[in-house]
């Protein structure tokens, strides 16, 4: 099926239809991507924007999930806290941007700040959201069974709020990826984002398509590499036979 | 307000306001700092200005407006798809690829490409915000007929229901209480897509402003058009959640 679309834009894109400056044909952005000069090129943003990327989203996800489970486990902290961060969070992330900016100038410090301030709220609360919810039963064995704090967060917290914690991940990956590539248009610091605002500006639709194809194949990758995870770790619960999309 | 509310609402007041003393207090003592960051008092004074001003208005209607058909023309299509995905197994097929390839795309890493088809504009936003919506209301649509009970498709066989009468008597029911699901999340997505179209190229709306803003070295005005971003995500919110109530109270 895939082939038979394949043919289609090939088709489409020969005949005209569409003005070509727009919509070159799949051979070549094919070759976009893989001579030899672009593939270097695109190879390097392709790490650069990745490794900001990945800098942003971890901090996020060790700051966030360290935070949720203080502020989970703590009543005080959730009645004082929780209002605010249900304001943060609905702020979008690229807004805060331009502040940034200001602080911080052009810089990839700047890049990776935004990134993390944007994947913090999704692991945050969902993590608190995991914490609070956390049978009342499993915590009175807690109780009964003396545990100290560490094998409370070891063998009865953190197994209990994961499925909340994976959930919250999945969409601070997403946000890291579209704050890394808004970043870069916005302040032009090297990688794909700049990469694909440069080829439109310039009409290089093949090479626009081929940054596109890339960033498409960067956010599934790390989808799966994050679908393998939580396999992982949730492998001893059992099968649930729901289907998503 | 009863005492317990008033009492969690204060709990939840007194960090922002701490917070919001200190930061006057450190920038009324360390003026130098004021090129970067604004005063919360100077914040509030450009926030009132800014409500007098019409391009202030008109940068919000930009937005909202963006957002809005964005967000309806990615559920209409978003049902249209959902149902023939949901109720025709070879259109599934047909698709899947097509949608596996198309759904991990960034939507922002449409945006030159909108640039170089539509120019900047309303035109390039809206379809933006529409790829973005898209994805997760079709899920919600397919989720919901994937939810439905077997049996009833068995039912609508044995009756020999045509298409139009499984949709309007057995898929629709089922639909109807995850609309207003849709209608949520895709309004919230929308919003935060549209403006970062705005932030990273489209000269529009409240993200152009607040990026204008602090390409001016103004930041009193790019906090203030930032706190009007929240109330308008807590409004919509708010107003969404009204909404599912009076309509779960009907059901």
């Amino acid at each position: 099926v895939l082939a038979a679309a394949f043919a289609l834009w090939h088709v489409v894109a020969q005949s005209g239809w569409i003005p070509r400056l727009f919509f070159p044909e799949p051979a070549a952005v094919w070759a976009a991507m893989s001579a030899p000069s672009s593939r270097t090129r695109l190879l390097n943003d392709l790490v650069l924007t990745a490794g900001r990327m990945g800098a942003g989203f971890f901090s996020a996800g060790l700051l966030g999930i360290a935070l949720g489970v203080w502020i989970g486990t703590s009543r005080t902290a959730t009645r004082a806290l929780g209002p605010t961060l249900e304001f943060l969070r609905i702020l979008p992330a690229s807004a805060v941007l331009p502040l940034f900016v200001m602080g911080l100038g052009m810089t990839t410090t700047m890049s990776v700040a935004v990134i993390a301030f944007g994947a913090l709220w999704p692991v945050l609360l969902s993590t608190m959201q995991g914490v609070r919810s956390i049978e009342p039963r499993l915590i009175e064995v807690a109780n009964t069974l003396e545990l100290n704090g560490w094998q409370r967060l070891r063998w009865l917290i953190l197994p209990a709020a994961l499925p909340d914690m994976l959930a919250g991940l999945r969409v601070a990956l997403a946000f890291s990826l579209i704050l890394a590539v808004v970043a870069e248009m916005l302040t032009s610091l090297p990688g794909l984002g700049l990469w694909i605002l440069k080829a439109s500006r310039s009409f290089r639709s093949a090479d626009l398509f081929a940054g596109i194809a890339v960033l498409g194949l960067m956010g599934l990758l790390t989808n799966t590499v994050l679908d393998a995870i939580e396999r992982w770790a949730r492998r001893w619960e059992p099968r649930s036979a729901g289907a998503s999309l | 307000m009863s005492m317990e509310r008033l009492s969690a609402w204060l709990a939840g007041a007194w960090v922002p306001l701490a917070v919001l003393v200190v930061w006057e207090a450190i920038l009324v003592l360390r003026p130098s700092a004021s090129e970067l960051m604004a005063r919360p008092s100077a914040i509030a004074q450009n926030f009132l200005a800014a409500l007098g001003s019409d391009g202030f208005w008109i940068a919000t209607m930009q937005t909202l407006g963006a957002a809005g058909w964005g967000a309806l023309l990615a559920m209409v299509l978003a049902l249209l798809l959902g149902l023939m995905i949901g109720l025709w197994p070879r259109f599934e097929t047909l698709t899947a690829p097509l949608v596996g390839t198309l759904r991990p795309v960034p939507a922002v890493a449409l945006i030159p490409l909108g640039i170089l088809v539509f120019g900047f504009g309303a035109a390039m936003e809206i379809l933006t915000v529409a790829f973005a919506v898209l994805w997760p209301a079709l899920a919600i649509v397919v989720g919901a007929i994937r939810g439905l009970e077997p049996r009833l498709h068995e039912v609508a066989r044995t009756l020999e229901l045509s298409l139009w009468q499984r949709i309007r008597w057995i898929v629709w029911p089922q639909l109807v209480p995850r609309l207003i699901l849709m209608l949520r999340l895709s309004l919230g997505v929308a919003l935060v897509v549209a403006v970062t179209v705005e932030i990273a190229a489209n000269p529009q709306g409240l993200g152009y402003g607040i990026v204008s803003a602090q390409q001016a070295l103004q930041p009193a005005q790019a906090f203030a058009w930032l706190v009007w971003l929240g109330m308008l995500g807590v409004g919509i919110n708010a107003l969404l959640s009204l909404l599912e109530r009076r309509l779960k109270a009907y059901a």
